[in-house]
């Protein structure tokens, strides 16, 4: 048995009570040990490496679980391919944790002796990965029959994960919605009373509807009564946010009749066209445009005018003329889908998402050291 | 002190809904505070729901009840996000959008080939008459579908100089896939005016049958 | 050089004010919801291909309706759900509900099914049921494939799953007969990609008619068995069940809100084109 296995299995078994809050804290403190370290550690080349690396490893999971040959077997006896597989990604791991301590050029300070620990730290997480995946099962459980390989059965802890993770977002929203109301409110800006009812409506939906949630109806209520919590989650729930949404949606159709009206000009061969396609199909998707051209006979030796009936027309022009177009559309739209993709998920990509902050020490950003502006 | 709000859901729905629609008129203070409680309750709900469906089943009860106690490493990475502020740590922000990023690229992998194979394959028509498909059908579905899909490619055809031949070739038939564009953009604004006019009767369909209806009976009758 | 405004006959019926299209729109609707004019609909290929994947369904597995949307399409989706939930009961079948995008159209989609439930006398928990809203889109149909309960957990009203009597049997993609997607976002893509792309399972979807122009394309491909298009969809459904209820009523208004604007499309051309022959 591998020495480390039982410490650590003992360390992420189920806890209750005080083990529990001692272990959340350790887990916390560790959580924000590592970040410190990380900050303090790794400089700019540093920290793009690691978020490129991140980058890759997320998008690898579910490529691989989908691209790998299905297979019955975990990885020792394994298939040669996995074998290959773990290999490469030890390596890899080695490579990048290698790369990020050589870039930082500290080898006379103290931080940059210190960051040589991350390479024993690199090896053994890679060790330790190697050693739970030689202890998982010779068979991959509860497939029965199901295409898998061995990395099936990680997908679905791997979704919840990412589930819950995103789920601690939301505050995002919340933060610039409140900062941008709250100032209006503190300022006495012009409209004030229409952020402090903005800020009215989010307390007081957000309290009912967890009250809603907890609180159970008595059995013993007359038909239509609620609780209180329950009443004023149904007023401020069906009664005032849903029909503003209905209502605000459906100020569309004035828009679009207006602009109809107004817009829709045949200034070309190609606008009669399209506006040619548009009557045949608004008058086919109608009940009136189906009775205007009942008379065409489905029957008998005139039977193919019923070709023209508006309904069949106008099914046509969408199964036949519109289909096509759109289909050569998402051929374009996948194409380059699927280029932005590749370099998304290698980093290739230059933007927002991967500029260097200039750091506080004046160490340049690498736009700066590449010599860009 | 509980109480039946039907009545009160119905007048609240009635004058929100009006109070939106009074910006057709011109904007105004009521369109505004609607826009804004709009806002605040889309919010509230939102953290509330996120809550109970979400949290609660899956983060907070697994630590809570069945001493999980590593989920505690969820919110440290989901609260990565929150460095964004910080100019100094928003390299801790790129970390976790880098892991969202890449997952959601790696799952368009995995969609690309179940999404586009299908339709790869049944773009390659049947050009000949058969047995069970006469030849008006032939001409009439197929052979349309296979130069209307082939001229609308041709038109997003741009790594090709125009000046040389198969440039040349291209670009007529880059025209020719214009027009039939023209014919899909027709079909696509029809389906539009009709979704949109279907909200808009929705609405109305509520004020007169449950709001107006609720007191005249008569109309209630007449919208059944 | 002071410009004169346009004053002809012509010119003055390309700018009719904004308010008079309003008002005309509204009474349109008005009429035509107080006393329709109704006009006989025959469904539609895309519409009999719902009707049919549901028939076909069997009777031992589930149906998923994945009913993403809220108060914003209800106009479309909620009559679409209605019809759907009509003809599964009626075919005695099962179904469950579930919500990707919205928090908010899980309250909605549970009304219609407690409503339609009461006239089959179908129960809670037994005959369909409310899996609720989940975070995570494309990561939760991945998760329905290949574990439905550990990716469900509880239902709506905070009940486990283990504790829901018709979610014995279902385990994962090869228990679901077919999957219905009710939305006005591009959801069916994603339920193509992760769930019928990958188990096989039939899909069909509801959708906005504003977005049915690009799904033809998925019905050509048999990706899709049916797609129910807007209202026009729930009607074609709901003639189909014998049943003609409220998307039968908007379509009888959406014929003369058609027509009205049609005509105000040829009355602005025809301000346009002739008030530039009269200025040559």
């Amino acid at each position: 048995m591998w020495p480390l296995s039982l410490p650590l299995a003992a360390l992420f078994a189920p806890a209750h009570g005080r083990a529990l809050v001692w272990r959340i804290v350790g887990g916390l403190a560790a959580s924000i040990l590592l970040l410190v370290l990380a900050n303090t550690v790794l400089k700019t080349r540093g920290r793009r490496a690691l978020i490129v690396l991140v980058t890759f490893l997320g998008g690898l999971f579910f490529t691989l679980e989908y691209f790998l040959p299905v297979s019955d077997r975990w990885l020792w006896p394994a298939h040669p391919g996995s074998l290959v597989l773990w290999l490469g990604v030890l390596v890899g791991a080695a490579l990048a944790v290698a790369g990020m301590v050589f870039s930082t050029k500290l080898w006379d300070s103290l931080r940059g002796k210190a960051s040589l620990a991350l390479v024993p730290i690199g090896i053994a997480v890679a060790i330790v990965a190697y050693h739970f995946a030689r202890r998982l099962p010779a068979r991959i459980p509860n497939t029965e029959g199901a295409p898998a390989n061995f990395l099936t059965p990680w997908i679905e802890p791997a979704v919840i994960v990412l589930m819950v993770v995103g789920s601690f977002t939301v505050g995002l929203g919340v933060h610039s919605l409140v900062q941008l109301h709250g100032r209006t409110l503190l300022r006495r800006r012009a409209g004030w009373f229409n952020s402090l009812a903005f800020f009215v409506a989010m307390i007081a939906m957000f309290a009912f509807a967890l009250l809603d949630f907890y609180t159970e109806t008595p059995p013993k209520m007359p038909a239509g009564v609620l609780p209180f919590s329950k009443a004023m989650n149904e007023v401020l729930f069906t009664g005032i946010y849903q029909p503003l949404i209905s209502a605000t949606f459906s100020l569309l159709a004035f828009y679009i009749a207006s602009a109809a009206y107004r817009a829709f000009r045949i200034r070309s061969a190609e606008a009669a066209l399209m506006m040619v396609a548009a009557f045949l199909v608004m008058l086919g998707q109608v009940p009136l445009g189906s009775w205007l051209t009942h008379g065409l006979p489905q029957s008998g030796p005139f039977a193919f005018l019923s070709f023209f009936r508006l309904e069949r027309f106008g099914e046509w022009i969408m199964a036949w003329w519109n289909a096509p177009a759109q289909r050569g559309i998402l051929f374009g739209v996948a194409v380059g889908a699927l280029a932005m993709s590749l370099r998304v998920w290698l980093s290739l990509e230059r933007g927002t998402f991967f500029s260097q902050q200039p750091e506080a020490s004046g160490e340049p950003s690498s736009a700066e050291s590449a010599g860009q502006p | 002190m509980a109480f039946n709000p039907h009545i009160v859901v119905i007048w609240a729905t009635a004058l929100a809904t009006l109070g939106v629609y009074s910006v057709l008129y011109r904007e105004n203070p009521v369109s505004r505070l609607c826009e804004h409680i709009f806002v605040g309750l889309s919010l509230g709900y939102l953290l509330a729901i996120t809550w109970t469906e979400n949290l609660l089943p899956k983060w907070w009860s697994p630590i809570v009840t069945d001493g999980q106690w590593y989920w505690i490493f969820a919110p440290v990475v989901g609260f990565l996000f929150y460095f964004i502020y910080s100019r100094r740590l928003s390299w801790l922000a790129r970390l976790a959008m880098g892991l969202f990023i890449g997952t959601a690229a790696g799952q368009s992998f995995r969609g690309l080939y179940p999404l586009l194979w299908p339709q790869v394959t049944s773009s390659f028509k049947p050009l000949r008459a058969t047995p069970s498909v006469a030849w008006p059908n032939v001409i009439l579905h197929n052979w349309l579908f296979v130069i209307v899909l082939l001229t609308v490619l041709s038109y997003f055809f741009f790594s090709v100089r125009p000046e040389t031949k198969p440039g040349r070739v291209l670009s007529r038939s880059g025209s020719l896939g214009r027009w039939f564009l023209m014919i899909a953009f027709g079909a696509m604004f029809g389906n539009t005016v009709m979704a949109r006019l279907s909200l808009f009767i929705g609405r109305v369909q509520f004020l007169l049958h449950d709001w107006i209806g609720h007191y005249w009976h008569w109309l209630a009758q007449k919208m059944m | 050089m002071s410009e004169t405004p346009s004053t002809g006959f012509w010119q003055r019926l390309e700018q009719i004010p904004r308010a008079y299209i309003y008002l005309l729109l509204a009474v349109v609707v008005i009429w035509q919801l107080v006393f329709p004019i109704r006009f006989e609909m025959s469904p539609s290929p895309s519409s009999k291909g719902v009707y049919d994947a549901i028939r076909a369904a069997p009777a031992d597995k589930l149906i998923i309706l994945s009913a993403d949307w809220d108060a914003s399409t209800e106009a479309e989706t909620g009559p679409q759900t209605t019809a759907i939930m009509r003809a599964i009961l009626s075919g005695k079948k099962k179904f469950a509900i579930l919500n990707l995008v919205s928090p908010a159209g899980v309250k909605l989609a549970d009304a219609r099914a407690v409503a339609v439930a009461k006239e089959y006398n179908a129960t809670r928990g037994l005959d369909w049921c409310n899996w609720g809203y989940k975070v995570g889109t494309s990561n939760v149909i991945i998760g329905l494939t290949k574990n439905i309960p550990g990716t469900v957990k509880s239902d709506s009203a905070g009940t486990p799953v283990g504790k829901i009597p018709m979610m014995a049997q279902v385990h994962d993609a090869r228990d679901i007969g077919l999957v219905i997607e009710i939305s006005g976002s591009a959801m069916t893509e994603y339920w193509i990609q992760f769930f019928q792309g990958v188990s096989g399972t039939p899909l069909a979807n509801a959708i906005t008619a504003v977005m049915a122009p690009g799904y033809y394309s998925y019905l050509d491909s048999k990706q899709l068995q049916g797609m129910l298009v807007g209202a026009k969809g729930a009607a074609e459904l709901e003639n189909l069940e014998g049943r003609p209820d409220r998307a039968m009523r908007i379509m009888d208004v959406q014929s003369w809100a058609h027509l009205l604007i049609l005509l105000l499309v040829v009355v602005g051309n025809l301000g346009y084109l002739l008030s530039r022959r009269g200025n040559r």
